[in-house]
């Protein structure tokens, strides 16, 4: 596997949310609005990055008996170096996210990525894969977000975080026609079904395709 | 094996600090941060309390046995701010209260109250408020008749933040009680002890002891239950007076035995009340006592047990 592929296959073929299926809990509980999800999109990223780079820096001195109390602890304090700073700059959206950013130490993307690539591989390979992995938890985040906030508020906005300014806001249907269901958690699980069906349905279309080509 | 457990162990004990030190590096640049957030999210509610001054530094709150304080923050040379969580009727109240460095209760900000309407609501009213507010922190704070729970608990919760203040600055508040006190009586209308009104139904005596030139008279008069209501089995009130014969003075008066309704007629079982009849004197006919709003018959039932005692 060349990088570029190491680096794409999170987006669509791998993609930890709608492929994999993991750290759906969070996932289904924040996707409300774009904030929240670029929000812990960017936390997961660079909790995801540190991590599998620091695992695998110290892969080859970790004893394997051990290796999931080590892991545990540098994605424990790397979630808690995160969430102090968000609870220090982004005020608005540690009161949003609130105890989900604990929550990232038991997101089994993180440790899943630490255990199936960061500690077979070198720095460099774990520093793209993480990078890879967070952007396509990141990219499954937003378009469910997206989604959500649109059927449910006929509004998309997206505000800077750091200073609660709102940068645009576009109404996209009328107040008349939103379904205020897609905010609730029964309208999580509904959005989440479609899309990945939406997304197996093309991956079996392209598979099909390429048996056809050969 | 040994060893190999001991190098776990020093593996996992030096990855631990490394956490650690790092933890405390980054918390050490943000915690002053963090501080400075919650501040700001709680100043328009301590600008409230203490107009005029803009420096609040947060409080840590050790010394809370209540657990009812969840925040204070020190107003610069105005006083200190408490923010009070405790439980209402049927779901937690957030308040802050603000105290002033001479001691006095400057504010009341309720922040959070999901009580009934137009009961536990009125905390938020002007009554509370007034009743509260300009209280220093040794005097005792009085719940609102008809909302007991709910004031009763932002009382507790101020008790427990006056509390603090007190034991912080030293000031000897007597041990006060967490509770609050009994609320003040509504007095009615006038009524004389020989007046008409207690000249229609006769006390009865039921038993007299003397004592030197104390008597002690226990006497049954009929109250709200015998006159107005006509219940089956309805019994009249018992008081217990205590006359002095020889100041020819009422030394104390207590309802020994209640048989109104509960919630109306026992009002009277009040220190306000019964304060009225110590000190009357029974060689006077002019003598009278207010009744109380709410409990007037079961007032007037007193007055005339008071007359039974004393005779004709």
């Amino acid at each position: 596997m060349n990088k570029l592929d190491n680096f794409k296959a999170g987006f669509i073929k791998e993609n930890p949310v709608f492929a994999l299926y993991l750290g759906l809990c969070s996932v289904l509980a924040i996707s409300t609005t774009l904030n929240n999800a670029v929000g812990m999109g960017v936390a997961v990223i660079i909790v995801l990055t540190v991590s599998n780079v620091i695992i695998s820096a110290i892969r080859k001195v970790t004893p394997s008996e051990i290796r999931i109390p080590v892991y545990i602890v540098v994605i424990a304090t790397l979630v808690k170096i995160v969430e102090m700073l968000i609870q220090a700059y982004a005020t608005d959206l540690y009161g949003t996210l609130g105890i989900f950013i604990p929550l990232i130490v038991v997101n089994c993307i993180i440790l899943g990525r630490a255990e199936a690539f960061a500690s077979k591989n070198n720095m460099l390979d774990s520093l793209i894969d993480g990078i890879g992995m967070g952007l396509g938890y990141t990219f499954g985040l937003i378009i469910l977000s997206a989604t959500r906030q649109i059927l449910a508020t006929g509004i998309l906005n997206f505000s800077n975080p750091f200073t609660s300014e709102m940068m645009f806001e576009v109404r996209l249907i009328p107040a008349d026609y939103v379904i205020s269901l897609f905010s609730t958690p029964a309208g999580a699980f509904l959005t989440f079904a479609m899309i990945a069906g939406a997304l197996e349905a093309y991956k079996s279309k392209a598979s099909k395709k390429v048996k056809e080509v050969k | 094996m040994f060893k190999k457990a001991l190098h776990f162990t020093v593996f996992l004990a030096l990855l631990s600090g490394l956490a650690g030190g790092a933890l405390a590096y980054v918390n050490s640049i943000t915690a002053p941060i963090i501080n400075e957030n919650a501040i700001a999210a709680e100043k328009v509610n301590l600008v409230k309390l203490f107009p005029g001054t803009s420096e609040f530094a947060p409080l840590e709150i050790t010394n809370d046995e209540t657990g009812f304080i969840q925040s204070a923050y020190t107003a610069k040379d105005a006083g200190i701010a408490y923010k009070v969580q405790v439980m209402g009727y049927a779901n937690p109240i957030v308040f802050m209260v603000g105290i002033s460095n001479d001691g006095k209760i400057v504010g009341l900000e309720i922040l959070d109250l999901r009580d009934t309407a137009g009961i536990g609501t009125r905390v938020e009213d002007p009554e509370f408020k007034d009743n509260v507010v300009g209280k220093t922190t040794t005097d005792p704070l009085a719940a609102l008749s008809g909302a007991t729970v709910t004031s009763g608990a932002v009382i507790r919760g101020i008790n427990a933040a006056k509390a603090h203040f007190n034991d912080s600055k030293g000031i000897d508040d007597g041990g006060g009680s967490d509770d609050p006190v009994t609320p003040p009586l509504v007095f009615g209308d006038p009524v004389g002890i020989f007046s008409n009104a207690t000249a229609s139904a006769p006390a009865e005596i039921l038993e007299e002891t003397t004592d030197g030139d104390v008597t002690t008279y226990l006497v049954a008069s009929k109250g709200y239950a015998v006159l107005e209501g006509g219940y089956e089995g309805a019994k009249p009130n018992v008081f217990k007076i205590v006359i002095n014969t020889a100041e020819k003075k009422v030394v104390s008066m207590e309802l020994v035995e209640f048989n109104d309704t509960t919630g109306l007629g026992d009002k009277i079982d009040h220190e306000d009340f019964w304060a009225q009849f110590e000190g009357l004197a029974t060689d006077d006919d002019s003598i009278e006592i207010d009744v109380v709003s709410g409990a007037t018959v079961t007032a007037i039932s007193a007055a005339r047990a008071l007359r039974g005692a004393i005779g004709e």
